[in-house]
């Protein structure tokens, strides 16, 4: 408990310091920005920390972490003294102060009290977040080393896991238990942030008088974006109490989540489980069919995706980019949203007048592509999108987009500059450009149950577009509104006429294959978003001509159906090829999801109020139908996911390990403490190794996920190799060599006949520790593992766990 | 007509001189025997090692560049010694008092007389003062910087020098940096651009000097302010931790020091006026100090209570001499009489607690009456002073703040005389060096007969560094290598074969542990070499004939 006080206390410390740059910011907003504040606090700390790391200037440790929390508190007091209304803002935003506050507190430690539920760092790709986590908070120098690839500067993007690392390192807190901290942080401070948001717009659209419906409109957002999910959950919650029809299921695509029972034969349609005998669904892992939709349909799945939600992601608990990007996303949206709200034209220029604007802008937008490289497209472009349309109120169209341009240039420059030290060693991995999608897409079915509150919620805002003081219809609107359907259709053509196209099972269709591969399922989908899409930017583009305050929201709607739609169509060819458009979905979805529950909740409340009371009835019943239907996959996975909330285990997301296996932990403990950072240490390569009939070592498996690279992940220590495939992923396939080379030193070590073979792999590997514990011991089976005690330096040993230390024999010069 | 019988007139001396001459006496005093007595520990153990490493050309993150590391670099090129760079710690120590000296308008005369002596007698301020830390100077550049910002007027050439020295000191100056920054924004001042100018001029030239560790290696941009601070998290420059050392050391400063800094601000509140320059910035000061020591209560360093201490008292000097002068101007007469009743009793309950401390246990329940019945009516007494003071003479109040003065000053006196005359048998400073580390490379020199190598466990890298300077080359191992003549390895390690050791009983570290309770406190309190001690003890072999 202490721990998550302290973590608490340094983010809240975090949010009261950006508060003075936060009102300046913000100074449109109920709140003046206090739910921003966090969130832009840690992203200008994390940055400057890292910068400061790179020129040497921070030293490494707790220390350095402080120092750049006292540096930006300096600047911010500073900012603060000299700003002569910050007392009168502050007592103005008392209230929205408190309601942030209250708020975050709230989210933090009610995430906190389900992650001391379920709180292992043991599955997924959990151990690859908690890696790059240690591998900030330990790094000896920066930019930060990769622990599981020896030697090399890491070569992914780990912004979000610096700013964990500020969290946990600031607060001195067990970085097992920080990466626990840090997902509540992340859940506490993207919840506070989208009320903020959407208390604003809705406070924009609706006015003064409209100002008892903006807390509505925040909560709308806290819920859709932080709770909300695919409606199908109503059928999984049904059939696990048995009331699944085959008819029913069958007819809305969700035959797959049909129970037959545990002992069904092949005619199953669905799952072979018995009806729950609990009020939820009690199988294991029952809600991670919500994120497959090839588990809704019959088998085999053809959708050959991920589709998440965030509550999806915070259930897992995966401390993944896309989710450490949520508070980001919407900061850099607030941010647009005061652009585009402003006036006066935004050239270049601009930035001299207000340089805060333009390091703010810089940082907040690099710091998208450091963090989550994938939102930096697709907000970058809701930027340009929000000082374009600024400048067009301004300025004739040419001029217009000439200082646009201009405008953009400059944070553009400095984003690229600050973030530089970084971006030199990211390798673009298999990164191939863009492709035609030719499957047959998502079942419209599955469309529906899974956006389709969301994207319904969204849709009132077309009303606006055709209220009467704008009933003119111009055909200028309708026609540019359809360029937005029309030009990805277009590009999709034009890819798959070229033979840039793939499928699941076939990669460069031509044309005639995509159309035809697509399924009816898949057209209807295409039709659903492709309407919706031309309504919604339709209804932008009137609203924006007309500066009403509805367009951010109605183009914030757009954007989202656009990146739901332009998934059905086109992806980006990456290490995944082989399950097509697996990323392309996943990160430009989840963005969809995030971006509509910021616009669905405001266009919803704002609806509701302008409606008159009957038809608001007509319009509340159903929506509230359909929000409690979103929420059901909250209200019953939660449970599931803590076994009904039996035990709170601990927030150590190593507890497991102390339980079953505390030699282990002590292994963890003591290299945490003994070991230099900068050594390299040598534990199992993954491959798993058995005696043959001559005594000589035989590969059994050549290994894939597990738990072996644990030193790595674990301690944020370097060892020769990690995760082979996922080294792979971030270095490009050239790196295989080296890879397997590596491989095949360690496996040396743990196989070697004779003592000189493993002190010269120890050479080569630049080692100085071996650790020979539970998973060498599996994996390098039958008596395989020379004994190291003879010839090596035993410098722990604890159980069945023991570390060497490699020989050293060095001159040191005392005069 | 002059009188033959005249005595010659003497030149008139005031209580004031005589007061300021004591007390810079006693600064002095306190310190300066350290210079040869102190044994070498915590902080100065690895900076001075640091500053052997540099000396010698060898990298070591130990060598943290601030002007004073500089020069004890330099100065163990003259002999291998702590002392001359000792001396010169003093040296820049000895400067504070003309600091306060010059600061008396602004603090007021007895203001700065009362900051100076908390200053002598902080027993943190005197170690650190001292010994030859990376630090060492910090506690007087930060007082002149003091000086500079608010009492001086130097010549805009002179924010060169100031500016300079700043850039090369540690973080302690860094907290009146910080507070200044904040204070001139808040008044919106801007420094005169020549002034300016210079300062910028210095504070380049110490960084970049700073960046090229004063010639001894560059490895980017380095403040040495930053690394220290960001160090004295993480490296273990102290046995104790901070909150330990607080509570040994450090309370009658930081509580004496909040409360002043309480009363200070209700007291300009009542009075409705701004604060001066020298309370705003010592106010500022005294905050970020007390936000790092308060961050880093869990860490192993001092410098966090060494800030803390010095910038409290001149917070606490200022409100102590009106406080001293409510209670000189007070009739304290009539209720004097409960004061020493309730020092009495006070004195009965602790020579009773003393008792149990010594014999670690507490007795049955007629000595726990003892305790108990003296400490209630000790309250009680104090209570009704209270009491009647509040009810009946509200200008006498301060009478209540005898006890906690009396009690606060023998605390600051046990700590700095502990400090200042058996610095060795303290926590402050720990781990140390003990005389027997040095004896332990002497008997390696001069027993290798064999004329092999002298090999040192592996284990030993960072503790070997300033015992083992000037020896020549050792060979650093963790197995003893072929050509070992002299081997010196744990005492736990079985002995290497073909060895022999060397009869002794050699420490190489010493490290004296925290009182772990409230009884073991106060047997520390009336005995102070009470404390569990921690050796690292070594086995010295020779190759066997």
């Amino acid at each position: 408990m202490s721990e998550a006080l302290a973590f608490w206390g340094v983010a809240i410390a975090i949010a009261a310091l950006a508060l003075p740059l936060a009102f300046r910011l913000f100074a449109r907003f109920p709140d003046n920005g206090a739910g921003l504040s966090f969130t832009l606090g840690l992203t200008l700390i994390s940055t400057s920390y890292f910068l400061l790391r790179v020129v040497g200037a921070l030293p490494a440790g707790r220390g350095g972490f402080i120092l750049a929390i006292a540096l930006f508190a300096v600047v911010m007091v500073v900012l603060a003294v000299r700003d002569r209304r910050f007392l009168a803002k502050l007592r103005r935003s008392l209230r929205g102060l408190t309601v942030a506050a209250v708020l975050f507190s709230a989210l933090f430690f009610g995430y906190a009290f389900f992650r001391a539920h379920a709180p292992d760092i043991a599955h997924t790709e959990q151990p690859m977040d908690f890696l790059y986590l240690n591998a900030m908070l330990v790094s000896p120098d920066y930019p930060p080393h990769d622990p599981w690839f020896a030697g090399e500067n890491a070569s992914y993007y780990y912004g979000g896991y610096l700013q964990a690392a500020v969290l946990t390192g600031a607060s001195d807190v067990w970085p097992a238990t920080g990466f626990n901290l840090s997902l509540a942080a992340v859940f506490a401070s993207a919840g506070v942030a989208a009320a903020s948001l959407c208390a604003a717009l809705a406070r924009w659209l609706l006015g003064a008088r409209g100002r008892r419906w903006i807390p509505v409109a925040a909560a709308g957002g806290v819920l859709l974006l932080l709770f909300a999910g695919p409606v199908a959950s109503i059928f999984e919650l049904a059939s696990a109490h048995g009331a699944s029809s085959e008819g029913v299921y069958t007819a809305f695509g969700v035959e797959g989540l049909v129970r037959c029972g545990a002992d069904a034969g092949d005619s199953c349609i669905g799952q072979r489980l018995d009806p729950s005998e609990r009020w939820f669904p009690a199988d294991h892992w029952a809600w991670w069919r919500m994120s497959r939709m090839s588990y809704w349909g019959p088998q085999p799945g053809y959708t050959d995706v991920i589709s998440e939600v965030p509550f999806f992601s915070f259930l897992l608990g995966d401390l993944h980019p896309h989710l450490m990007a949520i508070p980001g996303i919407i900061l850099a949206l607030a941010l647009s949203a005061v652009l585009w709200r402003g006036r006066g034209p935004l050239p270049w220029r601009e930035h001299v007048r207000r340089p805060l604007w333009l390091l703010v802008v810089a940082l907040v937008f690099g710091s998208l592509a450091f963090v989550n490289t994938w939102d930096v497209i697709t907000l970058a472009t809701v930027l340009a999108f929000a000082v374009l349309t600024r400048n067009l109120r301004a300025l004739p169209p040419l001029p217009a987009i000439a200082a646009t341009a201009s405008y953009l240039a400059v944070p553009a420059l400095l984003a690229l500059a600050a973030y530089s030290p970084w971006i030199v060693d990211l390798s673009s991995g298999s990164v191939g450009g863009l492709y035609a999608y030719s499957d047959s897409g998502t079942r419209i079915r599955h469309v529906l149950l899974f956006w389709g509150t969301i994207v319904a919620f969204s849709l009132p805002v077309i009303a606006w577009a055709l209220a009467r003081p704008m009933a003119t219809l111009r055909l200028r609107q309708i026609a540019t509104a359809g360029l937005l359907p029309a030009l990805p259709f277009l590009l999709w053509i034009v890819l798959a006429a070229a033979g840039r196209s793939a499928g699941v099972f076939a990669e460069e269709v031509d044309l005639g294959e995509a159309f035809s591969s697509r399924g009816a399922g898949g057209w209807l989908t295409l039709v659903f978003y492709a309407a919706a899409l031309w309504l919604l930017a339709f209804a932008a583009i009137r609203l924006a001509d007309r500066r009403h305050p509805g367009a951010p929201v109605a183009g914030l709607a757009t954007l989202g159906v656009l990146l739901l739609y332009g998934t059905e169509l086109l992806f980006i060819r990456d290490a995944l090829f082989f399950v097509p458009r697996h990323n392309t979905v996943f990160k430009l979805s989840y963005q969809a999801w995030i971006i509509l529950s910021i616009a669905s909740p405001v266009v919803l409340v704002a609806a509701l109020r302008f409606a008159a009371p009957r038809p608001r009835l007509f319009l509340a019943a159903p929506a509230a139908l359909l929000l409690a239907g979103s929420l059901v996959f909250a209200v019953t996975m939660m449970p599931n996911r803590t076994d009904g909330f039996r035990e709170a285990v601990s927030l150590d997301g190593l507890h497991f390990v102390d339980f079953y296996h505390p030699d282990e932990y002590a292994l963890i403990e003591w290299l945490a403490e003994n070991v230099e950072p900068d050594a390299v240490v040598v534990e199992a390569s993954g491959r798993v190794w058995r005696v043959g009939d001559e005594g000589q070592a035989l590969l059994e498996d050549p290994g894939g996920y597990g738990s072996f690279g644990r030193v790595g992940f674990r301690t944020g220590l370097q060892v020769p190799v990690g995760w082979p495939g996922h080294e792979r992923t971030w270095r490009g396939k050239e790196v295989a060599p080296e890879v397997d080379r590596r491989r095949d030193l360690v496996d040396t070590v743990y196989t070697a006949a004779g003592r000189e073979e493993v002190v010269r792999a120890l050479e080569e590997l630049g080692a100085t520790y071996v650790v020979v514990g539970r998973e060498e011991r599996e994996r390098y089976r039958g008596g395989l593992i020379p004994a190291f005690e003879t010839f090596l330096d035993t410098v722990f040993a604890e159980g069945e766990v023991r570390v060497y230390r490699a020989t050293t024999i060095e001159a040191v010069p005392t005069r | 007509m002059t009188s033959p019988f005249a005595l010659p007139r003497l030149p008139a001396v005031s209580v004031a001189a005589i007061a300021w001459v004591l007390v810079v006496a006693l600064f002095i005093l306190l310190r300066v025997g350290l210079v040869w007595r102190a044994p070498v520990g915590g902080a100065e153990l690895a900076h001075l090692s640091g500053a052997w490493q540099a000396r010698i050309g060898v990298e070591d993150e130990r060598y943290v560049p601030t002007l004073y590391q500089a020069v004890t670099a330099l100065t163990l090129g003259w002999g291998e010694s702590e002392e001359p760079a000792r001396a010169l710690a003093l040296a820049g120590a000895l400067t504070i008092p003309l600091a306060l000296f010059m600061l008396r308008r602004q603090l007021g005369q007895g203001g700065a007389l009362l900051a100076l002596l908390l200053l002598a007698l902080d027993p943190a301020g005197i170690v650190l003062g001292v010994t030859a830390t990376a630090a060492a100077w910090d506690a007087a550049v930060a007082a002149w910087l003091v000086v500079a910002l608010v009492a001086g007027r130097p010549p805009p050439w002179g924010w060169f020098l100031i500016a300079f020295f700043v850039a090369t000191a540690g973080p302690l100056s860094f907290t009146v940096v910080l507070a200044a920054t904040v204070l001139a924004a808040l008044h919106r001042h801007r420094p005169p651009r020549e002034a300016f100018l210079w300062g910028a001029a210095g504070a380049a030239l110490g960084v970049l000097l700073t960046s090229l560790q004063f010639g001894i290696d560059a490895g980017g941009l380095r403040i040495a302010a930053f690394s220290l601070f960001a160090a004295g998290f993480d490296e273990p420059w102290s046995t104790l931790t901070g909150a330990e050392l607080a509570a040994l050391y450090g309370l009658p400063l930081l509580v004496g020091g909040a409360a002043a800094v309480a009363w200070l601000a209700a007291q300009i509140r009542a009075e409705g006026r701004s604060p001066t320059p020298v309370e705003a910035l010592t106010f500022g000061t005294a905050g970020i100090a007390v936000l790092w020591f308060l961050a880093a209560l869990p860490a192993h360093s001092p410098f966090p209570l060494a800030a803390a201490t010095f910038a409290l008292s001149f917070v606490l000097g200022p409100v102590l001499a009106r406080a001293l002068g409510l209670l000189l101007t007070a009739e304290w007469r009539r209720y004097a009489y409960l004061l020493p009743i309730a020092l009495g009793l006070a004195g009965v309950a602790l020579f009773v607690l003393s008792d149990w401390a010594r014999e670690g246990r507490i007795d049955g329940a007629y000595e726990r009456a003892l305790v108990a019945v003296p400490v209630f009516f000790a309250t009680m007494a104090i209570a009704f002073l209270a009491f009647s003071l509040f009810s009946r003479s509200r200008e006498e109040l301060p009478l209540l703040l005898l006890p906690a003065i009396a009690a606060g000053g023998v605390f600051l006196l046990a700590g700095s005389s502990g400090i200042a005359l058996s610095a060795a048998g303290e926590p402050l400073p720990g781990p140390t060096s003990p005389s027997s580390a040095r004896a332990i490379r002497d008997v390696a020199l001069s027993s290798n007969t064999s004329q092999g190598s002298v090999v040192v466990h592996e284990r030993y890298r960072e503790a070997l560094t300033w015992p083992f300077r000037d020896s020549g080359t050792l060979v650093l191992a963790n197995r003893v290598p072929a050509g070992a003549g002299v081997v010196v390895w744990p005492a736990d390690a079985p002995p290497p074969h073909g060895f022999v050791a060397l009869d002794g009983r050699w420490v190489l570290e010493r490290a004296i542990g925290a009182p772990d309770g409230f009884l073991a406190f106060v047997h520390w309190f009336g005995e102070r070499n009470s404390l569990d001690q921690r050796l690292e003890i070594v086995a010295v072999y020779v190759r066997a004939p």
